[in-house]
């Protein structure tokens, strides 16, 4: 009904335009567009070490491990926490590929806790570095997750991707190689 | 899931066409965190333990006549070095931080007696990468004897003379 409705109402002006020879035509232009993303990847290329550590027998404190460039920077600075040259700490590295200019999540978790034998150290407060840039924070929660946002790469997205963290250090922290169970690194578009 | 939600329809379509060639995100990667913590502290007989710094006793007296002391007759003293025993991470490496000239002395009633040097030798365990530095041995420990140099002018007066050395522990 709504139909017959509207065609009776209309009627008289396609009778009468056609009846003046005027066409009832018109053309505007737009695109078509699609993004096609490729799947994004990640893969170690090596683990996340904070190298030897001297404790402080009175205080504790943390060690940031600088995703960009390795750096560590010991809080508070009087702690007497050292680290030694012997074992060099390096941030985790991942070979990360996909779509280029696309922004993507780096989700890890909240913390991680490092064992030698009954004694344990925290991991948390993580960096991330995209190809030696400037480290950015891990930021936002869901669940026991973090995520950060990257800015996509300017070119082919085909990087190196860095962790970094901080390793709190209590005082007369037992001796021991402390290692952590393997732990999941995750990416995704956003 | 909430990260799933969260993709664009582009990439979630992406994502399944993918699915049949490959991995789509969101794709994990695992890793593990590890440290090495070493012992931090010398220690020796006599000494405070204390985050690196081990103050073992040394003594020396000075047994010659002050009053005869002439640089070709030098006051004859007896020194008594001091045994430290350093612990430290198995084959790792260290050097010491000694007090500089004049920074120390040894106490006798009265009269101070300056330490001019050291002479650091090694029982046990071997010299470490670089001059000056020595290694842990395999159950890392490292035995040293330090033994403290002076210069006895005149004056100096006769007398048992014993104090505190400061020693700094510095990893390689």
């Amino acid at each position: 009904m709504k139909y017959s409705a509207l065609i009776l109402a209309t009627s008289p002006l396609v009778l009468s335009s056609l009846a003046f020879g005027q066409s009832n035509t018109s053309s505007a232009s737009t695109t078509a567009s699609a993004y096609i993303y490729v799947p994004i990847t990640l893969t170690k290329t090596h683990d996340m070490s904070f190298g030897d550590v001297f404790p402080n027998a009175q205080n504790g404190g943390t060690i940031h491990l600088n995703a960009a460039d390795n750096s560590t920077t010991i809080s508070p600075p009087a702690s007497g926490i050292t680290t030694a040259i012997t074992h060099p700490p390096s941030a985790a590295v991942f070979a990360l590929t996909g779509k280029k200019n696309a922004k993507f999540n780096v989700v890890v978790p909240a913390s991680v806790t490092m064992t030698s034998g009954s004694d344990s150290m925290t991991v948390d407060t993580w960096t991330v570095s995209l190809a030696s840039g400037t480290e950015v924070a891990v930021t936002g929660a869901s669940g026991t997750k973090l995520s950060t946002v990257l800015p996509g790469a300017t070119g082919p997205l085909n990087t190196t991707l860095a962790l970094g963290g901080t390793l709190h250090v209590s005082a007369a922290q037992p001796e021991g190689d402390y290692t952590s169970t393997a732990f999941n690194v995750t990416v995704t578009y956003e | 899931m909430s990260i799933r939600t969260c993709l664009p329809a582009a990439a979630l379509l992406a994502g399944a066409a993918a699915t049949a060639a490959g991995p789509a995100g969101p794709v994990s990667s695992q890793v593990t965190a590890s440290a090495r913590i070493l012992r931090p502290a010398v220690v020796g007989a006599g000494s405070d333990l204390e985050n690196g710094l081990a103050a073992p006793d040394i003594s020396g007296e000075v047994v010659a006549n002050p009053a005869a002391v002439t640089p070709a007759r030098p006051a004859r003293v007896t020194v008594r070095p001091a045994a430290v025993r350093v612990y430290g991470h198995r084959g790792g490496s260290f050097s010491l931080a000694l007090p500089a000239s004049g920074e120390c002395s040894l106490q006798a009633a009265g009269a101070s007696l300056p330490v001019d040097g050291f002479l650091v030798s090694v029982k046990g365990g071997a010299a470490g990468s670089k001059p000056g530095s020595f290694t842990f041995d395999g159950l890392g420990l490292q035995d040293l004897r330090i033994t403290p140099t002076f210069k006895v002018g005149t004056g100096q007066l006769k007398g048992f003379y014993r104090g505190t050395l400061p020693i700094y522990m510095i990893p390689d």
